[in-house]
């Protein structure tokens, strides 16, 4: 063993002892600083180390994946119930904020009509797709206080009228329909008519205004409002003035009407259940 | 002085070739136990593989062939640990020198020796690392980053010591030891007992 300490193995081993210590002096010297030969060996171990990683989270995972398997099968139930608690949540704050928009319509409807007695804001539940008319349901009946007869409104105007009600739904007929009588007038109460629709009119989703007097100033661009009567309160907004024709008789002019609410895109209608002069009868 | 470090001059092509595939495969294993190392599977409790591999190759090798081993393990032992780069290597170097120079002269090279042996390279790394980067810097607390960091790891790699004296005992049985070890023609290998 003396004979090693004297060999130039040994001298061999303190050259690369002293080399190490160069490196370390390095490192201390320039607070950590990587020398050459730490770069050149970190960057031919790199890759491995990337693999060696990869290959542990892959392994890591199919295994955690197996011995968890109860416990993420158990928190897996538990976050399925608190989805459809929040998405119940999400569904309700949704409700109430239609439901705050729907009120803040009636107390606009009211402010201007304040003899109006309005049943809670009808959500339409059911459309008709074949009713040339528009007709839809509402989620509203008698339970509310809604009968037939009673007219239907949004903010903006005239919907329509109920034409049958239930316990807990009302069936809507809108303007559009060919059984609706409507005494309607011009803004300035010069120009009156009836809207009494024919099919053709209905069809291109118009009302058709009759009975004015030849001699009357109406002109495309007035706005209709209800005249007022038994059915309909006066001052509801009908719609505007597209076109106007003589008569077939020759002795009255027509005028069609663009409804001011578009009734494809209705989503709900407001059921004024009492109003003044409602089933008032002329004498 | 005539340089001869690794000299095979007087082998076979034959021989030649499996000193090669022996130091290929000591190699491999070291990049091996620098993959798993680095991997980060064991947590706390992962082993410093390279000690033990260096000390079953310190066994079998001569001392001068071992000592650069045990270099280049410790300096991928830096690499994997984070320490300041030849810190390892440094204390590596002359614990293979010593092991391979007590495995030739005193002890035969069996599984019992080489356990002991990698027990106290570990004992003495761990107390010189522990001592420069905690104990003489007086941290708070530096008996729970020995006892949470340190000594799992240092326990753990002389648990799994034996894997590395077998794997590196295959390695060197499946050359010649005689003809394949370059340095260590003065080797008389003794195998197996105390």
């Amino acid at each position: 063993m003396r004979d090693f300490f004297k060999s130039w193995k040994f001298k061999v081993i303190v050259c690369i002892f002293a080399l190490l210590v160069g490196f370390l002096s390095y490192a201390l010297i320039y607070g950590g600083a990587s020398s050459i030969p730490e770069i050149l060996l970190k960057s031919i171990v790199h890759p491995f180390s990337s693999a060696a990683n990869s290959v542990s989270a892959w392994v890591e995972g199919r295994i955690d994946a197996l011995v968890n398997a109860d416990k993420y099968k158990a928190e897996n139930e538990q976050l399925k119930i608190q989805l459809s608690q929040m998405l119940r949540q999400i569904k309700d704050v949704d409700d109430l904020q239609k439901e705050n928009e729907q009120l803040k319509k009636i107390i606009d409807i009211k402010e201007d009509n304040e003899d109006f007695k309005i049943a809670p804001p009808g959500n339409i539940i059911l459309r008709n797709a074949a009713d040339v008319f528009k007709g839809f349901t509402i989620d509203r009946g008698t339970a509310d206080g809604i009968k037939i007869g009673d007219p239907v409104v949004s903010d903006i105007g005239l919907i329509g009228v109920v034409r049958n009600v239930t316990p807990a739904f009302s069936e809507v007929m809108t303007i559009l329909s060919t059984e609706v009588n409507i005494g309607v007038m011009s803004l300035s109460g010069s120009v009156v008519g009836i809207i009494e629709n024919t099919l053709s009119v209905a069809a291109d989703q118009k009302c058709l205004m009759s009975y004015i007097e030849m001699n009357s100033d109406i002109k495309v661009g007035d706005i209709m409002i209800t005249s007022g009567g038994s059915v309909y309160p006066p001052g509801i907004i009908v719609g505007e003035v597209v076109e106007i024709f003589t008569d077939d008789n020759g002795l009255s002019l027509n005028a069609v009407i663009e409804p001011a609410v578009n009734l494809s895109a209705l989503t709900e209608g407001f059921v004024i259940i009492s109003f003044k002069g409602q089933g008032a009868v002329l004498e | 002085m005539k340089f001869n470090i690794i000299s095979v001059t007087h082998l076979s092509r034959k021989q030649k070739a499996k000193v090669l595939a022996k130091w290929s495969l000591y190699s491999l294993s070291l990049l091996v136990v620098f993959m798993l190392m680095t991997s980060g599977a064991l947590g706390d409790w992962q082993p410093f593989t390279m000690i033990p591999l260096a000390v079953a190759v310190a066994m079998r090798e001569g001392e001068l062939n071992s000592s650069v081993f045990a270099a280049v393990c410790g300096l991928f032992l830096d690499i994997a640990t984070g320490n300041i780069f030849g810190f390892s290597a440094l204390l590596l170097l002359p614990s293979a020198m010593g092991t391979a120079l007590i495995a030739r002269n005193l002890i035969k090279v069996n599984l019992f020796n080489h356990l002991w042996l990698t027990t106290l390279v570990c004992a003495v790394m761990c107390f010189i690392e522990f001592f420069f980067e905690y104990m003489i810097w007086d941290y708070d607390g530096y008996a729970i980053i020995f006892k949470q960091f340190y000594l799992p790891s240092y326990v753990s790699t002389i648990i799994v010591a034996p894997v590395f004296f077998i794997l590196i005992k295959y390695i060197f049985d499946a050359m010649p030891a005689k003809e394949a070890a370059v340095d260590n023609s003065e080797s008389d290998e003794k195998e197996e007992g105390v």
